[in-house]
């Protein structure tokens, strides 16, 4: 399926992060080379520090790589020009962990979607507005959402806002780093149920080290352990037959009703 | 306490003035600004004029604070003061506050390594204390009223740079700040529409600090015969030229230290009270 024509949404190859704490070189990344396909989810679990929200960071541009190379759509952002650059990683977004660091506190809602429109070149406020009304209602938010401020609404409804702003640009590759992590269980399932659904052609980097969301949400998953990629296939591979003791070791860790020790 | 029967947002100006701080602070400094304005009008005596009355008498009918030791009404010289005191603060602070806010911005926006060169350089003018810069560059440029209130503001700027680039740094760590460079948001939209609403508030409170600290550099240039010239009087120099008559004559330096002390006040006050009604969450506690 890999090698068929189409080249995928966004591809690394031998990735490399390194920083330098207290003189001695720390890498988060260690050769990292991974691609998502269009419309595709690809899941990357792995435990804290494994470097998994650092890729995530390097993909949509909030940090630099060491060494390495990032494709979009088969071309390489470090070989085009600034502006080039910008325009490719604008067609990135993301969704993040805390819903409630994630909204300006001091915006309505609909001021922050106008905003990230407006990025994207569409400056006129009353059409953005009313964008994000019908976005707004798409995640399953009340009409009037869009006049309110980030702090009246719960964490779960935080969350799906993000989400609103997330897909307003029509974005072709969005990456979620752990974005249900902080969430109750029972609005985890609302908010993965509400991402699946508006998925479409959208390609999905799942960052997360629950491995119940992972394998319910993705197509494909990769296994990273300190800063290397130790396994990827497909969520049923994964999840049936891992290879990796690593990977072995984290499915043995998740917890199951009714398992007997 | 005025307003929380009711839920209606308070974000004009009469429903600012039912927060009690803003109330406040406006009442004294708008007393103080009255005064400064119609200072020749309302002034019983010519503040220059001197042998008023007798030298060095307490606060009398006559004279409501008392004379100097020239015989110069006191009341008429601090309503007189506070024109060259306030102008001076109000044009240091606003002038700093411009640069120092646009520099700490811009700081907190740099890649790592300048960003690293351009704190030191910030760290290194901030060491000197203000009014010791101040008094540098008024020697530089010459003394006078202008330079002072130029200096002054300069000797500001380092401290709003600091204090903006440490508020604008952890603001730009925030995810929300983030999602704004992922959309490829112009950095100087990001800082005017997503970081300077949430710093807001400091900025008036340090704005105010800044306020004061611009009045007493002042009043010590004057007093070094650099700033406000004799025998123009300003709260500063006023309490500098009284400063040797302290136990023989005390009003001299409680009257116009009283002026500092409330314009002071009055900013502290509206500050605080922009603070509570420009935080969301407290805009919500009331209603």
């Amino acid at each position: 399926m890999a090698d068929q024509t189409p080249a995928p949404a966004i591809e690394v190859r031998d990735l490399t992060k390194s920083f330098r704490v207290n003189g001695r070189d720390v890498h988060a990344l260690n050769g990292v080379s991974l691609a998502v396909g269009h419309a595709e989810t690809l899941g990357i679990v792995g435990e804290s520090g494994s470097g998994k929200s650092t890729l995530g960071r390097i993909v949509v541009g909030l940090e630099t790589m060491s060494s390495g190379e990032i494709l979009h759509e088969g071309t390489a952002i470090s070989g085009v020009g600034r502006a080039e650059r910008n325009a490719r990683l604008a067609k990135c977004q993301m969704i993040f962990q805390d819903p409630y660091a994630s909204l300006n506190p001091r915006m309505t809602i609909g001021r922050q979607i106008h905003e990230t429109l407006r990025a994207h070149g569409s400056r006129q406020l009353a059409h953005n507005l009313a964008t994000a009304a019908v976005l707004l209602e798409r995640v399953g938010l009340p009409q009037d959402a869009a006049g309110r401020y980030p702090h009246e609404f719960s964490g779960g409804q935080r969350q799906r806002i993000a989400i609103a702003r997330a897909i307003s640009t029509g974005p072709s590759v969005i990456v979620a780093d752990e974005a249900v992590s902080a969430l109750d269980v029972s609005i985890r399932e609302q908010i993965l149920d509400l991402m699946a659904e508006l998925k479409g052609t959208t390609s999905y980097l799942f960052i997360s080290h629950d491995m119940a969301a992972v394998a319910k949400f993705c197509d494909r998953i990769a296994v990273m352990h300190k800063g290397r990629l130790v396994e990827q296939g497909t969520t049923r591979q994964i999840i049936s037959a891992p290879q990796d003791p690593y990977t072995q070791s984290l499915l043995e860790a998740v917890p199951r009703i009714g398992r007997r020790r | 306490m005025t307003d929380t029967t009711t839920n209606h947002r308070p974000r004009r100006l009469p429903a600012a003035l039912r927060q009690w701080n803003i109330a406040v602070g406006a009442l004294i400094l708008g007393i103080v600004v009255l005064a400064a304005i119609l200072a020749p009008w309302i002034a019983p005596y010519d503040p220059f004029k001197m042998a008023s009355g007798p030298r060095l008498t307490g606060p009398s009918a006559a004279h409501w604070f008392g004379t100097d030791e020239l015989g110069r009404d006191l009341f008429s010289r601090v309503l007189l003061g506070a024109r060259l005191s306030l102008g001076i603060g109000f044009a240091a602070v606003a002038v700093g506050l411009l640069f120092g806010v646009t520099f700490g911005m811009i700081i907190a926006f740099c890649p790592e390594r300048v960003k690293a060169l351009l704190l030191r350089i910030v760290d290194v003018v901030y060491s000197f204390p203000d009014t010791l810069l101040a008094l540098a560059l008024v020697a530089f440029m010459g003394p006078g009223v202008e330079n002072a209130t130029i200096a002054i503001a300069i000797s500001l700027i380092p401290f709003y740079a600091r204090v903006t680039y440490g508020l604008a740094a952890v603001e730009r760590a925030k995810p929300y700040v983030e999602a704004a460079q992922i959309a490829q948001a112009a950095p100087a939209r990001i800082m005017r529409i997503q970081v300077l609403p949430n710093i807001l508030q400091s900025l008036i409170v340090i704005g105010s600090i800044g306020f004061s600290s611009a009045i007493l550099s002042a009043a010590g240039l004057s007093f070094l015969g650099l700033g406000v010239q004799p025998p123009s009087p300003e709260w500063g120099s006023i309490l500098a030229s009284g400063r040797n008559y302290i136990s023989r004559a005390p009003w001299i330096l409680i009257f116009p230290g009283l002026a500092i002390c409330l314009t002071v006040l009055s900013f502290n006050l509206i500050g605080d009270g922009i603070r509570d009604l420009t935080d969301p969450k407290s805009r919500r506690r009331r209603s």
